[in-house]
């Protein structure tokens, strides 16, 4: 089998950060960055810039001294946030969308229809500026499929070429995940970004069958570090992705004749 | 179903140790125990024997008549030591010295995806197959899943020792999936607790399902929605596994936080916005490049006056 080219999508610097246990001083962030750039991952997450003046700042410099990787900031879906973070200078503008019902109807106190009009209104005056613009559906593990298609397509109507799909709370199994994937791509023909969560243990294991199912876009962390359990731990999935997909798939178990 | 072998692990542990890890599994919903001959002489003279079903590992087919009592005996495989570079097949016996089932143990670089086919095949075997894959790739508990939900023997051992799938992620994994609905919450804590000082090892903060931080919550758009419905961004219920959700204040944290923990410290801040102390709050964590402790976050509203 031949390896697929798989684009690493750090954010160490942002879902990882999020680890309450961990922080980087400024200094940090910016080594951690020129790190990342010189590893060769595609693009880096380096921040909110809704946080504020300082984080700001800091995305800036990063974008400066990294050289090779494209620079992603994260926002909510929300023209401030974004007017905030073209300030930035960024390659790429992420774009957070809450697409289960429950983040809909229990966290925004919204509905459906109301997020769809939100989307006109935010997403496609963003995709008229120099950065690209990403949208990540949050909570994608828990929503309804319908809803995401539906997502999907007017986002791409408007230029967006990714969406990322979040498993926020870190429940899917592989299987569940090349349903979904699988069903996103055929339906939609959207490149697809995987970003695990690794509540059950399995961030690395459901990030390869992503990949197989043709998300060829992972989000991963510096150790796996971010909110509860982590997020897919980066050096452990290029591991892994390197020798599954360099792997002969006509393995046998030994001792098989004797079975 | 589920056999758990991390008594074949901890052969170093006390006798006292060994009998407290039989009886924090007995409370678990798991199928089988395993453990090895020194381990098995160990528990034998326990005044009650826990109502299990007891595989022994054992190294010689002979043993099967030494040590009687087991529900079922695994004849480790003589190219044991393979097993870290693929898949081995291994006999398993019952009391009566016949071959009743295989084990297939090792290291696959199949994916989840790769192996079903493989599983469809096994499942067609004429004696049960029971499946122990290590975890070199970070594979292991999504492929010890997979067998497990069709109903097939996953092998486990407590927090992932020895390479192996970790019992408490396919527990909380058929949980959720519904297979193995728990009536009763589960409680890691005292195996937690034997098997860190059995084994010498800190377990990860974040370690799925038994990390002590992995229900702490430092940024404010988790705080936010967390307040309004822990289900939006908890998987399932700390209390479900004995744990407690803890709200952190730091550098990503927001207003909410703030509110949450003066009402949690009882503290009242009638004359000073929510949104200086977060400020404060924010201002402080840079410096000292952490999150800050519910005494520092004390001494800081005092600080401002307004206790």
């Amino acid at each position: 089998m031949m390896a697929p080219y798989i684009h690493i999508v750090d954010t160490t610097l942002r879902d990882g950060t999020q680890s309450p246990l961990i922080m980087f001083s400024d200094k940090e962030k910016i080594a951690v960055a020129k790190m990342l750039d010189e590893k060769g991952v595609y693009q880096i997450e380096a921040g909110i810039p809704a946080i504020g003046k300082s984080e700001q700042e800091i995305i800036k410099k990063i974008k400066q001294v990294c050289h090779n990787a494209r620079i992603a900031v994260w926002n909510r879906l929300n023209a401030d946030d974004i007017n905030t973070s073209l300030a930035c200078n960024a390659d790429i503008i992420h774009i957070s969308i809450p697409v289960s019902y429950r983040q809909i109807h229990e966290k925004l106190k919204k509905d459906e229809t109301w997020l769809l009009q939100e989307i006109d209104k935010v997403v496609y005056p963003a995709t008229g500026n120099k950065a690209e613009v990403t949208v990540g559906m949050e909570d994608a593990s828990r929503a309804q499929m319908d809803f995401m298609l539906a997502v999907v397509r007017k986002v791409k109507q408007f230029g967006v070429g990714r969406v990322r799909f979040a498993d926020t709370v870190g429940i899917m199994t592989p299987l569940a995940v090349h349903e979904q994937i699988s069903r996103l791509i055929q339906e939609t023909s959207i490149d697809i970004e995987f970003h695990a969560h690794n509540d059950l243990g399995m961030a690395v294991a459901n990030s390869i069958a992503a990949v197989q199912s043709g998300a060829f876009f992972i989000d991963t962390t510096v150790n796996g570090i971010g909110e509860r359990c982590g997020n897919c731990d980066m050096d452990k999935f290029i591991f892994a992705a390197s020798s599954i997909f360099n792997s002969d798939k006509n393995e046998r178990v030994n001792g098989e004749e004797n079975g | 179903m589920i056999t758990d072998a991390t008594l074949c692990y901890v052969d170093t542990a006390s006798k006292w140790q060994q009998k407290l890890i039989l009886k924090c599994l007995e409370r678990l919903p798991v199928d089988a125990v395993e453990m090895t001959v020194p381990v098995w002489q160990n528990i034998a003279d326990m005044a009650v024997l826990p109502a299990q079903k007891y595989i022994l590992r054992i190294n010689d087919y002979e043993d099967i008549w030494h040590y009687k009592g087991a529900y079922r005996y695994v004849l480790t495989a003589k190219e044991y030591a393979a097993a870290k570079k693929q898949l081995i097949r291994q006999n398993v016996y019952n009391a009566s010295g016949k071959k009743i089932e295989t084990r297939i143990i090792g290291l696959t670089r199949l994916s989840v995806l790769d192996i079903e086919a493989i599983f469809t095949h096994w499942s067609g075997e004429q004696k049960p197959v029971s499946f122990e894959p290590f975890d070199s790739l970070n594979q292991a508990t999504a492929l010890a899943f997979a067998w497990h939900k069709r109903g097939q023997q996953a092998v486990t051992s407590f927090c992932g020792i020895a390479d192996h799938a970790p019992l408490e992620e396919i527990l909380l994994a058929a949980h959720l999936a519904g297979i193995v609905p728990m009536r009763e919450k589960m409680n890691f804590r005292l195996l937690k607790k034997i098997v860190s000082a059995v084994l010498g090892i800190s377990i990860p903060v974040n370690k799925p399902v038994i990390g002590d931080a992995i229900f702490a919550v430092e940024s404010g758009i988790h705080v936010d929605g967390i307040m309004k419905n822990p289900q939006l961004y908890e998987p399932y219920p700390p209390e479900f596994i004995n744990a407690k959700r803890r709200i952190i204040l730091g550098s990503t944290s927001g207003r909410k936080a703030v509110e949450v923990k003066l009402k949690e410290l009882k503290l009242s801040c009638r004359r000073l916005d929510t949104a200086a102390i977060l400020e404060k709050v924010k201002e402080k964590s840079r410096i000292l490049c952490r999150s800050l402790t519910d005494k520092e976050f004390y001494d800081l509203v005092e600080m401002m006056g307004r206790v």
